[in-house]
């Protein structure tokens, strides 16, 4: 999405206001493309730009998928359509541990950051928090955590 | 149509690092509230994975389309972004100025391997419907697949292409 973005926006916004807009929409909760669009169309035109150049984002998907989820809902029964998307929810487990693998990568980190794993992976094994709580709980503890680092600034 | 809109809420409030890291919250919703079975939820993932627009945008208008329609589409596509975008314009100032922070760090990176064990256990959930109930078929594709994913760049839509072809003809 990035090389696309850049390739695109270099007429109105230069290199460095692109990569920072991405690293900060990173750091905030949601979606970071559309994080992105906020912070960079707030940058140019304030709250009205960055309604619109998000509103711009995610307008195409509604339109497309929109569409699909139409034509989808009166074909996925069909022999064939349902043999195929047998293969590809396996082809789709796959990439989705090539991801997982990833983020293991980036975000496991010694053993705070393995223990919240360990802690959140036996909330949702054994059923006693819905995920999004699991989430919010592991604010809350990266929060807590935070309390001993006290002095320099932040 | 409040539930979708808590819901996706709450979803967008609480996600860090985007896409995949929403998948697990995103299966979460839709079987929790029995609007999807696992298995549409996977051929959901596929399909937004392979047309244009970002993946959460994507997955968030699927199934608000499945719920209640054109309206249901178009509410949970914006209310995902809801939170982002109020953060986006109110803090990125502050976050430019902070952006060292090691305390912001610390609680963004214990969220992220929380949602990672979320990942973990979806992928868990959706492989026992597709490949544990399955023959050595599946579990042959599967491998198939893993090593197409780690050791080259295929792109996604040919990738998946790949896989319907084997589903149709071997399972």
């Amino acid at each position: 999405m990035l090389p696309v973005a850049e390739r695109m926006l270099l007429g109105i916004y230069n290199m460095n206001e692109i990569t920072e807009a991405f690293a900060l929409a990173q750091t905030l909760p949601g979606v970071i493309a559309a994080n992105t669009s906020a912070i960079l169309g707030y940058q140019r035109r304030g709250v009205l730009g960055a309604a619109i150049s998000v509103l711009g984002i995610i307008t195409p998907s509604v339109i497309i998928i929109s569409l699909i989820a139409m034509v989808f809902s009166q074909i996925e029964n069909i022999e064939v359509i349902t043999k195929a998307f047998a293969g590809i929810r396996i082809a789709v487990l796959a990439l989705l541990a090539k991801s997982a693998f990833e983020m293991w990568k980036k975000s496991i980190k010694g053993i705070w950051t393995f223990a919240v794993f360990l802690i959140a992976m036996g909330l949702v094994v054994f059923k006693l928090l819905p995920a999004p709580y699991v989430v919010a709980l592991a604010a809350f503890l990266g929060l807590v955590s935070t309390i001993q680092m006290r002095g320099g600034k932040c | 149509m409040l539930t979708v809109i808590r819901e996706f809420f709450l979803l967008g409030l609480l996600t860090f690092g985007g896409g995949m890291a929403m998948i697990p919250l995103f299966l979460d919703i839709a079987t929790r509230n029995a609007w999807l079975t696992e298995a549409q939820f996977s051929n959901f993932v596929a399909i937004s994975q392979s047309t244009p627009g970002p993946i959460a945008i994507n997955m968030a208008t699927f199934i608000g389309f499945i719920e209640q329609g054109w309206v249901g589409s178009i509410v949970a596509s914006i209310v995902i972004i809801v939170p982002g975008f109020f953060l986006s314009i109110g803090l990125s100032r502050f976050l430019i100025q902070n952006k060292d922070s090691k305390r912001i760090k610390q609680v963004i990176s214990t969220m992220k391997a929380a949602v990672l064990a979320l990942l973990v256990y979806a992928i868990y959930v959706l492989a026992r419907g597709s490949i544990f109930g399955g023959g050595p078929w599946e579990y042959g594709i599967f491998v198939l697949a893993l090593l197409l994913t780690f050791c080259f760049k295929i792109p996604i839509a040919f990738y998946l292409g790949i896989f319907a072809v084997f589903g149709m003809v071997l399972l």
